[in-house]
C-alpha cells in the first residue's frame, strides 16, 4: 500500500502556507457579502447543529479538537502565488459567539470588523476583543446604499476605538472596495510586525 | 492531499469520493473541498475521514509558524494589489 503524498509534477506536496484575515460583524451588516465578493471559491455559510457523527470526527484528532453545537462562519479563500493562500473567516460579532473568536484568530494577520453605522452596538463585542487579544484590527463602515449616516470621527467616538486604529468606509457589494479593505488591515499588520 | 494509492483508485471510485481524490491531487483544506463540491461541512468532514482510513488521503496540519514574517505579509499585499 502507498500511502505516500501524491506530487503532481512541479506542485509542491506541501501544503499552501496559509494565512488568515478575521472579518467580524453582525448579521446583515454585509460580512458574507464582503466574503463572496472576492473569495474564488463559492462561500461556504454554515449555520448548523453538529451530529455524533462529527463528534467522532473530532477524537481523530484530524481536525482541531474544538466540540461545537452550533458553527456560524462564513469561510473564503483567495490564492496569492504557489506557497500562499489567504483564507477569510467571517464571524458573527454577537457576544454569544465569542467562544469561536480565539480558535478563529489564532494565527490571524488581522481583522476587519464591519459595521452598519445605524446599528453600532452590534459590533461592540468584536472591537472589544481583538483590542484585548492584541490583534491588528480595522473598523469599516458599510455603506449601505452610498450613504454614511454619522460621521467617521462620531462613529470612532462612540465605538472609542484609539485613534491609531484606522477607520474606513467601503462597500461591501464592491469587490475593489473589499479588497482595497483588506489591504489597510495588511498594512496595519505589516505596520504591527516590522514595529 | 490524496496518496498514490487514491490516484491510483481514482477510475474504481465515486460520486463524492472520486471528486474529493481529484480535488484533493494539489493540496486542499476540508472547508475548500465542502466549498467546491457544495457539501456541508460536517459532512465534507466525515467523507474526507472515511478516504484517510482507506489511506487514500492524506491530513496534514498547515505550518503556521510564518505566516506573521514582513515578507509574508508583503506578499499577501502584491498579491491582492495585483487582483485589485
Amino acid at each position: 500500500m502507498d500511502s505516500q503524498p501524491f506530487a503532481d509534477g512541479a506542485v509542491a506536496t506541501r501544503p499552501p502556507l496559509p494565512v488568515k484575515i478575521v472579518i467580524a460583524g453582525g448579521f446583515g451588516v454585509g460580512k458574507t457579502t464582503a466574503v463572496s465578493q472576492v473569495s474564488e471559491i463559492p462561500v461556504l455559510t454554515t449555520e448548523a447543529p453538529m451530529t455524533e457523527v462529527a463528534a467522532d470526527i473530532d477524537r481523530t484528532g484530524h481536525v482541531p479538537a474544538k466540540v461545537t453545537t452550533t458553527v456560524a462562519l462564513d469561510f473564503g479563500c483567495i490564492t496569492i502565488d504557489e506557497e500562499i493562500k489567504l483564507y477569510l473567516f467571517g464571524t458573527p460579532g454577537q457576544d454569544r459567539f465569542g467562544f469561536m473568536w480565539r480558535d478563529l484568530t489564532e494565527g490571524a494577520l488581522g481583522a476587519l470588523v464591519i459595521v452598519d453605522s445605524r446599528r453600532l452596538d452590534d459590533c461592540y463585542a468584536a472591537v472589544d476583543y481583538f483590542e484585548r487579544a492584541d490583534v491588528p484590527f480595522v473598523v469599516a463602515v458599510n455603506l449601505f446604499d452610498g450613504l454614511l449616516t454619522h460621521h467617521l470621527n462620531d462613529v470612532r467616538w462612540a465605538l472609542a476605538v484609539d485613534e491609531e486604529i484606522p477607520i474606513i468606509t467601503f462597500d461591501a457589494r464592491d469587490r475593489g472596495s473589499v479588497l482595497d479593505a483588506l489591504l489597510t488591515v495588511l498594512h496595519r499588520s505589516l505596520a504591527r510586525v516590522a514595529g | 492531499m490524496t496518496t498514490w494509492d487514491g490516484r491510483a483508485s481514482i477510475d474504481r471510485l465515486t460520486y463524492e469520493h472520486r471528486d474529493i481524490v481529484e480535488l484533493c491531487l494539489r493540496p486542499n483544506s476540508v472547508a475548500e473541498v465542502a466549498a467546491h463540491l457544495h457539501l456541508h461541512l460536517g459532512v465534507a468532514r466525515v467523507v474526507v475521514a472515511d478516504l484517510v482510513a482507506l489511506g487514500y488521503l492524506l491530513v496534514r496540519q498547515a505550518d503556521h509558524s510564518a505566516t506573521k514574517e514582513v515578507h509574508i505579509i508583503e506578499r499577501v499585499i502584491r498579491g491582492l494589489t495585483a487582483i485589485r
